[in-house]
């Protein structure tokens, strides 16, 4: 009788508290191992390697054809009944969510991707079909949340539209974990993997921790039709943003990073977008996916307005790159160059450290 | 591709994505999978010969010689 409750309470469980895999990732790499032996092996030497400081990657992925591509591969993890049933959140158009280990840095997960797309012998970067959701640990505040999304957004290589139908998934109406139809959308209190190295700022010294500072909790973004440099990118802003929002080593330039978008954004009189509701909190506020679908709209606009501008003038302004942000060589110009100047600025404190100075 | 339209007006597709004009492409190295093992050919022993006689190799007696 006992055993029968406690199942039963266990398949309760699971049907609110969404499991992520239900596979080992030496399974993962062993299956993979034949298709792309270096690629593998890479990936299982740096598989906890944190870079720099940088957030831990998860992904998941969306597949919104019928999924035929993955079918050995799910079933070389155990089936479909342990891989895919187990995580009833997907993409409201997905046929399958197939949800990956977390690894240490965008590049390992970059690397993942590659064996995948190896094993499966079809794209899963830039392949309308493949919904890429990077996922990384800390749940970001509402205003947080905008940044991240519009950086990902005008530091994409694509610039996409979307519909609100585009941002839809099993989670958006959920009883439990409404998330809305966002970009930008919060977990559901499922697994969490904290064992990744967490840079924490103790006075003016690094001190580096084993686990990360959440016993729970993601910001994850749903890129659509994803690249290597929106995995770089969302990798780069969320660690900003997650150090400046928990008191992490790069908190400093995370908050300096947050003044000079928002600057940028004032100076395009796009300010008023980060007020919109990007991610779906526990704030009853927040449940407005048409105003924040008008704010995206209005992003998205603008971004395309600047393409054609550029395309107009024929080629772009020569060595816009080395330009400071703040010069007005357009928005899109404009992130490309403060993401590059972050992302250095980050590489350059580390190896100063990494040197016994002082960054 | 999505189709707009107003009426007195041409329909006009608006591409759903465009390539961002200031991202240039850049190519992160990363591991490259070794080509497939070929076999190890092992040269068959060709006799050597020294231009005086057909046959004549460094390894019979008599094949060098000492000041």
């Amino acid at each position: 009788m006992a055993l029968y409750l406690f199942k039963q309470w266990y398949d309760f469980i699971r049907k609110i508290r969404p499991v992520s895999y239900g596979y080992s990732f030496e399974d993962l790499l062993a299956l993979l191992h034949d298709h792309a032996p270096a690629k593998v092996d890479a990936v299982a030497r740096h598989r906890r390697r944190v870079e720099h400081g940088h957030l831990s990657v998860g992904l998941k992925i969306h597949c919104l054809g019928d999924g035929s591509q993955f079918s050995t591969l799910v079933a070389g993890l155990g089936g479909s009944e342990k891989i895919l049933d187990v995580n009833r959140y997907k993409h409201s158009r997905a046929s399958l969510c197939l949800v990956l280990p977390p690894v240490g840095s965008a590049r390992s997960a970059i690397l993942l991707l590659e064996c995948i797309e190896h094993f499966i012998g079809s794209a899963l970067f830039s392949n309308p079909e493949i919904q890429i959701q990077v996922c990384s640990p800390g749940r970001l505040d509402a205003r947080r949340s905008a940044l991240l999304a519009i950086g990902f957004y005008l530091g994409s290589d694509t610039l996409r539209r979307y519909t609100l139908g585009d941002l839809a998934t099993s989670f958006a109406e959920d009883y439990y974990y409404p998330r809305g139809r966002r970009l930008v959308l919060y977990d559901a209190e499922g697994d969490f993997d904290r064992n990744f190295d967490w840079w924490k700022e103790s006075g003016e010294d690094r001190l580096v921790q084993p686990r990360l500072p959440f016993k729970n909790g993601r910001s994850d973004l749903l890129t659509g039709s994803g690249s290597r440099l929106d995995i770089e990118n969302i990798n780069l802003l969320a660690t900003l943003l997650v150090h400046a929002r928990y008191h992490g080593y790069w908190n400093q330039l995370g908050m300096q990073f947050q003044e000079e978008m928002e600057a940028l954004l004032e100076q395009h009189l796009l300010n008023g977008l980060v007020d919109a509701p990007w991610v779906r909190t526990d704030d009853p506020e927040s449940d407005d996916d048409d105003r924040f679908f008008a704010a995206l709209q209005e992003l998205v606009a603008y971004a395309f307005e600047e393409s054609a501008r550029i395309k107009k003038e024929g080629r772009l302004f020569p060595g816009w790159h080395e330009k400071p942000v703040r010069s007005s060589c357009g928005i899109l110009q404009e992130v490309q160059s403060l993401l590059q100047k972050y992302r250095s600025g980050l590489v350059r404190q580390s190896h100063l450290l990494d040197q016994g100075g002082r960054a | 591709m999505i189709r707009a339209h107003q009426p007195g007006s041409e329909p006009i597709d608006i591409p759903e994505t465009i390539p961002n004009p200031v991202v240039v492409p850049k190519r992160t190295p990363t591991p490259t999978e070794p080509a497939p093992k070929e076999p190890v050919r092992i040269p068959e022993k060709v006799p050597w010969t020294d231009g005086r006689g057909a046959g004549r190799s460094v390894f019979s007696a008599g094949g060098s010689r000492r000041g």
